[in-house]
């Protein structure tokens, strides 16, 4: 991994990201103006070097009701990857086609309502903001790649979706634990020659 | 054909031999013994046996202390629970813990109340908990949960607190190692013996003459039973001297609260022995003894534990100043400390002693203190009875003053399942401590934060 931009950079530009970006997704197509996803999608990958966009890949960026939350998050990282800063970074454009099109943005998508709080919430910004670095073997400048892997993990949504599956665990395992203590607090405990 | 070993001991004594039984038999059937009230032994399997004899072996051997940094095997044991305990995941995660000790949250008295279960590592098997009753003397009675391997850690533990302090005698094999004196209204008695010391006895006795057969009975059983040194608070040693208990051990050691100069004096000049104040917490196990040299500083006793002195937002203080204790490690299997703050503060220095100790000293050391509360006709109610009382209630913290017109009030600090009725029968049993005349008013209150907190205060003079 190599060392990236300025992450407060990043997330300044993210948070000043024009409203066409997500507002007018899923009207593509229709009479109202909006953002043209693969369109999107394909000015990008060329302007990094990369070739068009295939028509299956079009296929897949072509937005439906269902879908709305998770294109709306390439959106976003389309407009993450036009930085300046990053493109003079020569960023890989072959492995931000893989990531538009692999299951990252859906998994994502399936943790919260609206992709608009990668805008609004610093948490989620920083997330997603750090997700398109290490995408792209990139950590953010002034960090190592151990600290930022890390980090990561801590705001990963997936993985606190994940994190909250086991908190319900946990609460099960709390009332496990407050069984044994009180059944074991009736009984005897182990002897010891001092007290506390 | 000898007799086998009977089950209710096995259950107790898992390793338990036919030849330890003369003396676990001659300490229960004693004519002088007191009235037994409850049965309890090490549940020491041979794993737990092994363990406990691999942690005196490095208690001796690991103790190379490198300075005010956490060690490498501190380290290396906390990214350990990273993945076992949603506590350590949550708070140690994206930090470098060598360069960023001082980012790791601290672990308070009522996160063990409030978030046992993070704390505890889900793969934990609770078949092996026990949890062993606390003296209450820090205001927070917390049902710490532990294992019966680590319980055994105490005895090469107190061994060794003994041993730097100048006991010579071997509390291993056909002798009674240690009685724990206690002076208290009511409290559990039993005999045992302890696999770690080959059979050795033990025994927990209580003072008050309603639990012996007769007026001389405990002075003749202590004296009989020949203990190679007494355990107990400083209260129940100030007890034994005024019942004019002859026996002097080869030493005492005194926990719970902390053994003032005073006291320590008292206690010295009466049993002529090495006095070993040995700062312990249900929650963490043996932390610190006093040192030989020095009584009024304290070595870390575990070499598996990081002390340090911390200031209230979890800055590591300088070497020799005095701020809040903090604990992490241990080997509590249910119950991983990562900065856990104890309640006491002192001051945390490096480098070898006079007496010898090379791990990190504990001075200016602010513990609990020892208060004893009146009754109307003079009496004396020992603040571990009131302990008792709360610590049998939903209570998370609590606070007891006695003014000095002998009425108390009782700040507690509960939950909705602290309902009036509950609080109405804890008032009645502290006022039947007291006796006539005096009254406990129960207050719903929060403890003051900030400062030391003194969870006892008596005003009468």
């Amino acid at each position: 991994m190599r060392e990236g931009p300025s992450l407060e950079a990043m997330m300044d530009r993210l948070a000043a990201i024009p409203p066409e970006f997500t507002e007018g997704m899923g009207k593509a197509g229709g009479k109202k103006s909006g953002v043209k996803l693969p369109a999107l999608v394909n000015d990008l990958l060329t302007d990094l070097g990369g070739g068009h966009i295939t028509p299956e890949e079009v296929k897949a960026l072509e937005t439906s009701p269902e879908k709305k939350p998770h294109l709306e998050i390439v959106a976003i990282l389309c407009h993450i990857y036009h930085d300046p800063a990053l493109r003079e970074l020569s960023v890989s454009h072959e492995k931000i086609r893989k990531f538009f099109l692999s299951r990252k943005p859906e998994e994502l998508a399936s943790c919260i309502d609206d992709a608009g709080i990668f805008i609004t919430d610093p948490e989620r910004r920083e997330e997603i903001c750090r997700l398109a670095l290490n995408v792209t073997g990139m950590y953010p400048s002034g960090e190592n790649e151990k600290r930022a892997k890390e980090r990561l993990a801590t705001l990963d949504s997936v993985e606190r979706e994940k994190i909250l599956d086991k908190t319900r665990e946990a609460q099960k395992r709390a009332r496990e634990i407050r069984e044994a203590m009180l059944r074991k607090e009736a009984e005897e405990a182990a002897s010891k020659m001092s007290r506390e | 054909m000898k007799q086998p070993v009977p089950r209710e001991i096995s259950e107790r004594i898992p390793l338990m031999k036919k030849e330890w039984l003369p003396l676990y038999n001659r300490m229960g059937e004693h004519s002088h013994a007191p009235r037994w009230n409850t049965m309890c032994g090490d549940r020491l399997f041979k794993g737990d046996l092994e363990y406990v004899r691999g942690f005196a072996a490095g208690l001796e051997s690991e103790r190379t202390f490198t300075g005010p940094e956490p060690s490498e095997s501190i380290i290396e044991w906390c990214e350990s629970m990273k993945n076992r305990s949603h506590w350590f995941e949550s708070k140690i995660a994206g930090l470098d813990l060598k360069r960023e000790w001082h980012l790791v949250p601290l672990m308070r008295r009522s996160d063990m109340q409030s978030s046992l279960e993070y704390i505890l590592p889900y793969d934990a098997n609770l078949s092996r908990l026990v949890v062993n009753p606390t003296s209450g003397t820090t205001g927070h009675p917390i049902p710490a949960p532990n294992h019966p391997a680590a319980v055994g850690c105490y005895d090469p533990m107190i061994q060794y607190a003994l041993r730097m302090n100048g006991l010579k005698s071997s509390c291993v094999g056909d002798k009674v190692a240690a009685i724990q004196v206690c002076s208290q209204q009511k409290t559990i008695v039993y005999h045992t013996v302890h696999s770690y010391l080959d059979g050795a006895g033990f025994a927990k006795i209580n003072l008050n003459e309603n639990e012996w057969r007769s007026p001389e009975s405990s002075a003749l059983y202590i004296k009989d039973m020949a203990p190679v040194f007494l355990s107990g608070d400083p209260y129940s040693f100030l007890d034994y001297i005024r019942r004019g208990i002859e026996y002097r051990p080869g030493a005492i050691l005194s926990t719970a609260v902390t053994l003032e100069r005073a006291l320590r004096e008292k206690i010295s000049g009466y049993f002529r022995c090495p006095v070993v104040d040995m700062y312990s917490l249900n929650e963490t196990g043996p932390v610190a003894y006093s040192c030989p040299d020095d009584p009024s500083k304290y070595h870390i006793l575990p070499h598996d534990i990081y002390v340090e002195a911390v200031s209230e937002t979890g800055e590591p203080l300088p070497e020799g100043e005095v701020g809040k204790i903090a604990v992490s490690g241990g080997r509590n299997p249910y119950l991983p400390l990562l900065r856990y703050l104890t309640g006491d503060r002192g001051a945390v220095s490096y480098g070898k002693c006079s007496c010898g100790e090379t791990s990190p000293t504990l001075s200016s050391f602010e513990g609990r203190e020892l208060v004893l509360f009146r009754s109307r006709g003079g009496g004396i109610v020992n603040s571990i009875d009131i302990s008792g009382i709360v610590r049998s209630f939903p209570v998370y913290s609590f606070s007891f003053l006695q003014r000095a017109d002998y009425s108390c009030i009782l700040k507690i600090d509960a939950g909705g399942e602290m309902t009036a009725s509950l609080a109405n029968r804890m008032k009645d049993g502290i006022e039947a401590l007291f006796g006539e005349g005096v009254t406990v008013e129960p207050v719903r209150e929060k403890p003051a934060a900030g400062g030391k907190f003194r969870p006892f205060i008596c005003e009468v003079e």
